[in-house]
């Protein structure tokens, strides 16, 4: 067992003094290793970081594999994603697809709840923006007037299509029907004749 | 210094403009101390800002990053940005200040600072006041910046100021003694309190065995206890405790902003540069290098020799013009001669050697800085009376004892 030991007042003394040198010397001998050893900064904009593979960061849109069907919108957990569709059901427009950074938590369940797999997570990080209106991003392709008129049209002109080929359905039917309701009739006239017979 | 304002006086401005002659002879040497101090103060700013982004640096390294490269190209710009901003900043007294005390502070710590460059050579003839008492002089005006900074922690009513400058001061004043006494080695040694002559006395010996440090143990001990006592006295870490940023927030000049801070600022890395070029001059040799110079022939200096040549050339009786040309030539033609060109070589060089003697000893107050925490009041006061004090008795001993038994 170790007892504090009862050393002669002097011996302490420059015992404290060659310690008090030599502890110098020994964290002196440290820091100069730092000193002259690598540094761990990295100059961001000159150097880019290695990003490690499965990183998630800015979402990466396919519009052309997109069909507007809000999958991706529903599954979001913090609502950032807001989309603007034209017309309805198959045939739709995009006219927007936003995703709003500020909010988003980077989670992954829009891309994984994408039937098309128009939506994934890629791995680009810089995404500082200045301001709240900066940090929505608009996905979708800007529509020029003309290309909404014409999509317009052209729904007009389904629309249009389908009304006539319902018209023309209902037509046949009440033709049908009419048909049906003379061959009744005939039906019944010929029964009220028969007992008379 | 005398005859050199002397003869410009004479020979080059009373040839340039006659009445000039007549003006009082006191005019020129104020004249030329004012400009020479003028030269001083702004060499200071300069260092100041090198040795701030130095430190800056050397902390970065030393701390595994790399400090401020951003500003200008390796961030060398820096000190100067940090220099607008202080500058820029408002300058607010406390209510409950004492005025008075609270304006003259910055100025007598700078005062304080400033005043050892009166007798501090740069080189063997780059200084302002060759004087015979140069060293008792530096010593005893670094001791003006105490009162100062007593001023500075009474006068804005703070506590943390308050604080900060006893605490200054009580170290200030303890460690000039052992200061004292390290110095007394070298006095002893070299027999002398000019500074030129004590360098003088290191130039004699093979390389760098002529320095003071190797002239004799005591020296060599000597020089560690002045430099443990420099860095107590100008307040560095470990010795940082006057303006311990943790408990005091910044010590005496925590109410001072603005210009005020910069002076308070200015004088503290003056204070570096004094302690670390006394200690380069009295231990490490000066402005002498490693490799031994080939010696100057006998009386050597510039000016005597362009007096010479001005004396011989210049007869009564000239015009303006002739004695110009006189005065023109003869100093073109000095400085262009060999002895000429000699001199300002052996001048650029010890200019040199000097900085970086100073510089490498800041880099170790840096270094020091970034490795050691801050020690407590009662150990700052346990190093300085009972472990310097008593071994700085023993040395100056060993050096007296040396001199005498040793001649």
């Amino acid at each position: 067992m170790k007892t504090a030991e009862k050393k002669n007042p002097v011996a302490q003394y420059f015992a404290d003094i060659w310690a008090g040198i030599y502890t110098t010397y020994a964290g002196m001998k440290i820091t100069i290793e730092y000193f002259f050893g690598k540094k761990v900064t990295m100059r961001y904009p000159e150097e880019k970081p290695v990003i490690p593979p499965g990183h998630r960061g800015v979402h990466v849109y396919d519009e052309s594999k997109c069909t507007g069907c809000r999958a991706c919108a529903r599954a979001c957990p913090v609502d950032c994603i807001g989309i603007d569709l034209l017309g309805r059901g198959r045939d739709v427009m995009l006219l927007q697809f936003d995703i709003d950074y500020a909010r988003c938590l980077f989670c992954n369940l829009c891309a994984e709840a994408c039937p098309f797999n128009a939506l994934a997570l890629s791995e680009k990080y810089n995404l500082a923006c200045g301001s709240r209106g900066d940090c929505l991003r608009h996905f979708a392709r800007p529509k020029s007037q003309e290309e909404m008129d014409e999509f317009k049209a052209l729904l007009a002109r389904k629309e249009a299509e389908r009304k006539e080929a319902q018209a023309k359905k209902e037509a046949e039917r009440k033709a049908r029907e009419e048909a049906e309701r003379k061959a009744r009739e005939e039906a019944e006239r010929n029964a009220q004749e028969q007992p008379e017979q | 210094m005398n005859d050199v304002i002397q003869t410009f006086h004479e020979s080059g401005a009373g040839a340039l403009f006659p009445p000039l002659l007549h003006v009082p002879s006191w005019l020129p040497f104020v004249l030329a101390y004012l400009v020479g101090g003028g030269i001083i103060v702004a060499f200071m700013a300069i260092m100041a800002l090198v040795w701030t982004y130095g430190e800056r640096r050397i902390a970065g390294f030393i701390q595994v990053r790399l400090g401020p490269n951003r500003v200008g190209p390796l961030g060398i710009l820096q000190p100067l940005a940090d220099a607008i901003k202080l500058l820029a900043k408002e300058d607010i007294m406390p209510s409950a200040a004492n005025w008075s005390l609270f304006t003259a502070a910055p100025i007598l710590v700078f005062l304080g600072a400033m005043l050892p460059f009166a007798v501090l050579p740069f080189s063997e003839r780059i200084v302002l006041t060759n004087m015979q008492l140069g060293l008792y002089f530096v010593l005893a005006f670094q001791a003006i910046e105490v009162i100062g900074i007593l001023m500075a922690g009474w006068g804005p009513g703070s506590k943390w100021s308050l604080y900060g400058g006893m605490r200054l001061a009580a170290q200030m004043l303890s460690y000039e003694i052992p200061m004292g006494l390290c110095v007394l080695v070298v006095i002893f040694l070299a027999g002398s309190l000019n500074l030129g002559e004590i360098v003088a006395w290191q130039s004699q010996g093979p390389w760098i065995l002529g320095w003071a440090i190797f002239r004799s143990p005591a020296a060599f001990v000597a020089f560690f206890m002045f430099y443990i006592a420099g860095l107590a006295g100008t307040k560095r870490a470990p010795f940082d405790l006057p303006e311990a940023e943790s408990e005091l927030v910044a010590g005496y000049h925590t109410e001072y902003s603005g210009l005020r801070f910069a002076f308070f600022f200015m004088s503290e890395y003056a204070a570096m540069y004094v302690v670390c070029a006394l200690a380069a001059i009295l231990f490490l040799g000066g402005w002498h290098g490693p490799i031994p110079r080939p010696a100057l022939p006998e009386n050597a200096a510039f000016f005597n020799a362009w007096l010479d040549a001005i004396h011989a050339q210049a007869g009564g009786g000239l015009s303006v013009a002739a004695s110009l040309e006189v005065f023109a030539a003869t100093l073109a033609g000095t400085a262009f001669s060999r002895l000429g060109l000699t001199i300002a070589a052996y001048e650029i060089v010890g200019v040199i050697n000097m900085f970086l003697k100073a510089f490498g000893l800041y880099f170790v107050m840096i270094w020091v800085r970034w490795t050691l925490p801050r020690i407590r009041i009662d150990q700052v006061m346990y190093l300085c009376l009972k472990v310097l004090l008593p071994i700085g008795l023993v040395c100056a001993t060993w050096a007296a004892i040396q001199v005498v038994v040793f001649p």
